[in-house]
């Protein structure tokens, strides 16, 4: 993927990023389309990468024999593989499924490994994004699931951070007082 | 026990120069604190992140339905009180010590300061944030699949009559 369609396509990662930490993020993702109802991800099989939805959107759920909890879907900027990657299990924690065409970028947990020797800012602001992506799953997750009228077991949320959220410059001077004095 | 120590052999510090780990313990307080202590209230604010270090600490949440339930019971090593405290938001959560336990903590200004992002320091203890959320969403996905199991069946499929 080269930088203009990466702009084309998603801008606010630049934002996220710095256009300075955008190339040596493209030389290390690959993208792959996923067809309507493809699994990306099995839950519980075995991981080696991360995935950045790039359009489309992509459905997370926990299963269990032919059971399943839908824990909601997730949209462009968000990704999906970090649980795997910073739990250090490189276990997929859900499997996740293509809703509609969408396409994704790959970035092997080896690249990613990489990545923090070359550009230790870029991996560091995409891991400010996995820490607002993580601390929003896990207040969806916090209540027990419900059961919907036709049986089917899932959490009530939103599992999608917006972009606003991912590419926010956290905690300058002016954040740090905001945040000490509770004021939003 | 000397927490640089302790904090050396946590898996997330891998990153951290010995210097920063240094750094992150002098700023952290050791207490003992009795069986039943409530850590963090649910909606309210947290201030401080938690590091146990010795006993057990349960996280619990009213959720919906009005029910109480535990979330996560904390083993020696894990953080706690980290999304209240970064997204300055009453925690969803609650956090009581289950026995007596020892605990350290780390005042809002030294997390705050710590979590710069564009600094070696902060993009290392970025790592220690993300890796202890990611442990409790995992084990938090394990409790969902455990739910799964009860209703439908035991952990090898077998659907309960």
């Amino acid at each position: 993927m080269d930088e203009q369609s990466l702009f084309q396509q998603l801008p606010e990662l630049v934002g996220q990023l710095g256009v300075e930490h955008v190339k040596p993020l493209l030389d290390r993702i690959t993208v792959r389309t996923l067809s309507d109802g493809e699994v990306l991800l099995h839950d519980q099989a075995p991981i080696d990468a991360l995935y950045l939805v790039l359009s489309g959107r992509l459905r997370l759920s926990i299963e269990f024999a032919d059971h399943a909890i839908q824990l909601g879907e997730i949209g462009p900027g968000n990704w999906v593989g970090e649980v795997g990657y910073f739990s250090g299990v490189h276990l997929a924690s859900s499997s996740v499924t293509a809703c509609g065409d969408t396409e994704v970028a790959r970035l092997a947990y080896r690249d990613f490994d990489a990545l923090l020797d070359d550009d230790s800012v870029a991996v560091c602001r995409l891991t400010h994004g996995f820490i607002q992506m993580l601390m929003r799953r896990l207040a969806v997750t916090a209540n027990n699931p419900i059961i919907d009228p036709q049986g089917e077991m899932l959490l009530l949320g939103d599992l999608s951070v917006p972009w606003a959220d991912l590419a926010q410059s956290p905690h300058g001077v002016v954040d740090f007082l905001k945040t000490l004095l509770g004021v939003h | 026990m000397l927490l640089r120590n302790f904090l050396r052999n946590l898996p997330s510090f891998q990153y951290m120069a010995e210097a920063d780990v240094d750094h992150v313990a002098a700023a952290m307080r050791v207490d003992d604190y009795p069986d039943q202590h409530v850590f963090i209230y649910q909606e309210r604010l947290n201030k401080d992140l938690f590091l146990l270090l010795d006993g057990t600490v349960k996280v619990c949440h009213y959720g919906n339905g009005g029910r109480y339930y535990t979330l996560k019971t904390l083993q020696p090593g894990e953080f706690f009180g980290i999304p209240s405290i970064s997204q300055g938001i009453p925690s969803l959560t609650s956090c009581q010590s289950s026995g007596p336990v020892k605990v350290a903590s780390l005042p809002f200004s030294a997390y705050m300061l710590l979590y710069q992002p564009d600094s070696d320091i902060g993009c290392r203890f970025q790592f220690v944030i993300a890796s202890q959320l990611a442990r409790d969403l995992h084990d938090r996905h394990d409790a969902l699949r455990n739910l799964l199991a009860q209703v439908y069946g035991d952990k090898s499929g077998k659907i309960v009559a």
